[in-house]
């Protein structure tokens, strides 16, 4: 893992009707790093990621990717938005096109690609995904499952310097959180810088090079994930890991 | 890229901006390059003289879908007599409504109207009138089986029906009060439809439209006369038209003289 | 006074009946064209976040939707000629506009709530992958929304052929013009507006059922209706 800075969030602060749902947020990181953001629904998690490609624009606070700002409106943030996509809990693909044309747009329009390179790449794409059997079926036809994992192709497909996750497994049925989190996995494994806000505790100790426990609208606990799981420092973050990883199916008692 | 979206938004407030100045600019100046012509010259340089009517005011002017313009009658004749000596072609246009034809000779739509129009102090405020070529008064026109409505004076507290914008109305507003309702149709057809779906229960319409209806197979009858002493005239606009006026004053003097208007009216008449 | 009566009469006048009917059509095509171009127009402002654009749409919208088709009818016919000779239509097309300007209200209604009953992760998703605001629109949010709009869209083209009605006050001979007429000249009213009801029908409802094959045509796979 490199020690060259890929995105950082300084003092972000966001408010929704009045009601402050973050802080002043500062996280900083590394390219090729993983990076899971834990904690309880209502802190803020996904309010922050979303801030972080301005799809939720801050009220305060600065974003720099690549050492560079890329707050205010002379930023061309959809070039910027190319290199570092999202990954939905809601999978949101395009619901009028094929998997692999959900995955052709984009490449076209965005990276100008002519349609036949755009065509191989999106095959290329869904076949790493393990559903390239699945390029002419429409969202609509396809599981949960199946459906989030042509979204991550959709995401790498690009050729992303980072993909975000917003809890990517949450509207999943359990059997088919599997299929997700190992593509999931590959693509960690594989050096991508990857921001992940998650429920998936499990994943999160196995692939994570950091944990980010977001309370509240702040960051209370961050770190390496054998240390904070096995020994938080932080009370608040005690608390919260002993809530959920007693719900956690664990293996059945002796 | 980020602009662009922005930039064609301006670009099209910007386009709207400008319409909407030219628009006005154009209302204020009276139109681009105002139209000095007469009105007779306009008519010569179209070729075709436009005619305004109202059809349903039998023997006057007729539904007919197989004739030339899908009207005829007498003013229908009136009005190819008048073109023919012009040397252009015929136009007519048939508005449902009597009450619009003023509107549409002022707004330029037609040339004149030839509609059975009374000639009146009022009328001849908004337009300009060739000389009378019928006279007419008004008939009470109640259905064969009304024995009880003998004369207006019968007339109080019954509903009447009038063709819009007529003398027939006028007439009825300047002189009896006590009807209970009055009400308007825009052709003087629609009044002998109410009155035959017993929707009202007489009418007071021109006399040679009621004679027009008037027969062994039909359920009206004419109860009386009031002699208003009509005449009927061609409506010209009031503005830059004295040529057409003119014009349309001789060729109509040559008519009556020579009993071509006679002809016309006996051809189309019942009474 | 009989239905034979009436029978005779509507087919000594078949002519023209067929004549006025392709009036009636070419009214409504062109009017329709219109107000579709017209409602994209004003639902794209609409919604934009440019506010003098919003604004401006907004009030054309509601002066429109608020006033009566046939005063707009008779504006654009006698109105605007008189403030211009260049204005001065003639009664077709003075039918043909006011038509297209109302609909175009409608349909921008109509358009507007078919773009925003789009999911909003549709546009969140494209533009997270890069895609600019328009490319979104036109690539994902406004395909979708033309299937989801495809029945409020069927009510007011049906809505619209029935309104061409009005413009036989401005001299159009379309239908209604002549069955009025007609019924004025013979007085069987029963059988000569009945056969102008039903050519009526016939078009409403060819209408409908092409707009239903349409919506079934481009259903979205896996969504909406079973197949």
């Amino acid at each position: 893992m490199s020690q060259e800075e890929m995105i950082r969030a300084v003092n972000i602060h966001k408010s929704f009707k009045g009601h402050e749902v973050l802080k002043g947020i500062d996280l900083s990181i590394s390219k090729q790093e993983v990076v899971c953001i834990i904690g309880p629904s209502g802190s803020g998690k996904s309010t922050f990621l979303r801030c972080l490609n301005r799809i939720t624009e801050p009220d305060e606070g600065e974003v720099l990717f690549e050492g560079k700002s890329i707050m205010g409106p002379e930023v061309d943030i959809d070039e910027v938005r190319s290199h570092m996509v999202m990954v939905f809990q809601s999978y949101n693909l395009f619901l009028h096109l094929t998997a692999k044309k959900n995955i052709m747009l984009a490449l076209e329009q965005v990276r100008g690609m002519e349609k036949d390179e755009a065509d191989a790449r999106a095959l290329d794409a869904l076949r790493r995904v393990g559903l390239d059997g699945k390029a002419d079926a429409y969202p609509g036809q396809l599981s949960g499952g199946q459906q989030q994992r042509v979204a991550i192709a959709r995401a790498i497909a690009m050729e992303p310097k980072m993909v975000m996750f917003d809890e990517p497994t949450s509207a999943l049925d359990p059997e088919l959180t599997y299929e997700v989190l190992d593509v999931m996995k590959k693509l960690a494994y594989g050096g991508m810088t990857m921001v992940v806000v998650t429920h998936e505790m499990a994943f999160a100790r196995d692939v994570a090079d950091r944990v980010v426990f977001m309370d509240q609208g702040v960051i209370v606990e961050e770190g390496d994930p054998n240390i904070i799981f096995t020994n938080p420092q932080n009370e608040r973050t005690r608390q919260f890991l002993k809530r959920v990883l007693q719900d956690e199916p664990g293996p059945p008692p002796a | 890229m980020a602009k662009s979206s922005k930039t064609i938004q301006i670009a099209a407030v910007a386009i709207i901006a400008v319409v909407a100045i030219a628009a006005i600019g154009i209302v204020l100046m009276g139109g681009l390059g105002a139209d000095d012509r007469s009105a007779l010259e306009k008519i010569k340089d179209r070729g075709k003289l436009i005619v305004g009517t109202s059809a349903g005011f039998p023997p006057f002017e007729m539904l007919n879908t197989s004739a030339a313009g899908g009207v005829e009658g007498i003013d229908m004749d009136v009005a190819k007599a008048i073109a023919d000596s012009l040397g252009v072609e015929l136009e007519i246009k048939n508005y449902d409504d009597f009450s619009v034809l003023i509107t549409a000779l002022q707004n330029g739509k037609i040339d004149m109207v030839i509609a059975g129009m009374t000639i009146t102090d009022d009328r001849n405020e908004s337009a300009a009138f060739s000389m009378p070529y019928y006279k007419a008064d008004q008939a009470l026109v109640v259905l064969k089986s009304n024995s009880e409505i003998t004369n207006t004076t019968g007339l109080v507290g019954k509903t009447v029906a009038v063709n819009t914008g007529t003398t027939g109305q006028y007439y009825i507003e300047d002189n009896l009060p006590n009807i209970k309702e009055m009400k308007p149709f825009g052709t003087a057809s629609d009044t002998f439809q109410a009155l035959g779906g017993n929707k009202v229960d007489a009418i007071i319409i021109d006399s040679p439209v009621a004679a027009n209806y008037i027969s062994d197979s039909n359920p009206y009858k004419i109860v009386e006369t009031i002699e208003t002493n009509e005449f009927y005239g061609i409506a010209m606009s009031k503005n830059n038209a004295e040529d057409l006026v003119a014009e349309v004053n001789k060729i109509v003097g040559d008519m009556i003289e020579s009993g071509e208007m006679d002809d016309i009216i006996s051809k189309w008449s019942r009474a | 006074m009989t239905m034979a009566d009436g029978w005779q009469i509507i087919q000594g006048n078949l002519d023209a009946f067929l004549a006025a009917a392709g009036v009636t059509v070419q009214v409504a095509v062109f009017g329709l064209a219109i107000g579709f171009a017209g409602g994209v127009l004003l639902a794209l402002s609409r919604i934009s976040s440019f506010k003098p654009l919003s604004w401006l749409a907004t009030i054309y919208i509601e002066i429109i939707r608020g006033t009566p088709l046939l005063i707009q009818i008779f504006f654009i016919y006698f109105g605007f000629g008189a403030i211009s000779p260049l204005l001065n239509f003639n009664a077709l097309t003075a039918g043909i506009l006011a038509l297209g300007l109302n609909s175009a209200a409608y349909q921008a209604e109509i358009i507007r709530g078919g773009i925003e009953s789009v999911p909003k992760g549709q546009m969140e998703a494209a533009r997270s992958i890069g895609m600019t605001r328009m490319q979104a629109m036109r690539h994902v949010i406004l395909p979708q929304s033309f299937r989801l709009m495809i029945p409020a869209m069927t009510n007011e083209m049906v809505t619209l052929i029935k309104d061409t009605s009005l413009v036989s006050t401005i001299t159009v001979v379309e239908l209604t013009f002549v069955g009025k007429q007609l019924t004025s000249r013979y007085l069987e009213a029963v059988p000569i507006l009945g056969f102008v009801a039903l050519i009526y029908l016939v078009m409403t409802f060819a209408t409908s059922r092409a707009m239903r094959y349409l919506e079934h045509k481009y259903r979205i796979p896996g969504y909406g209706e079973e197949e």
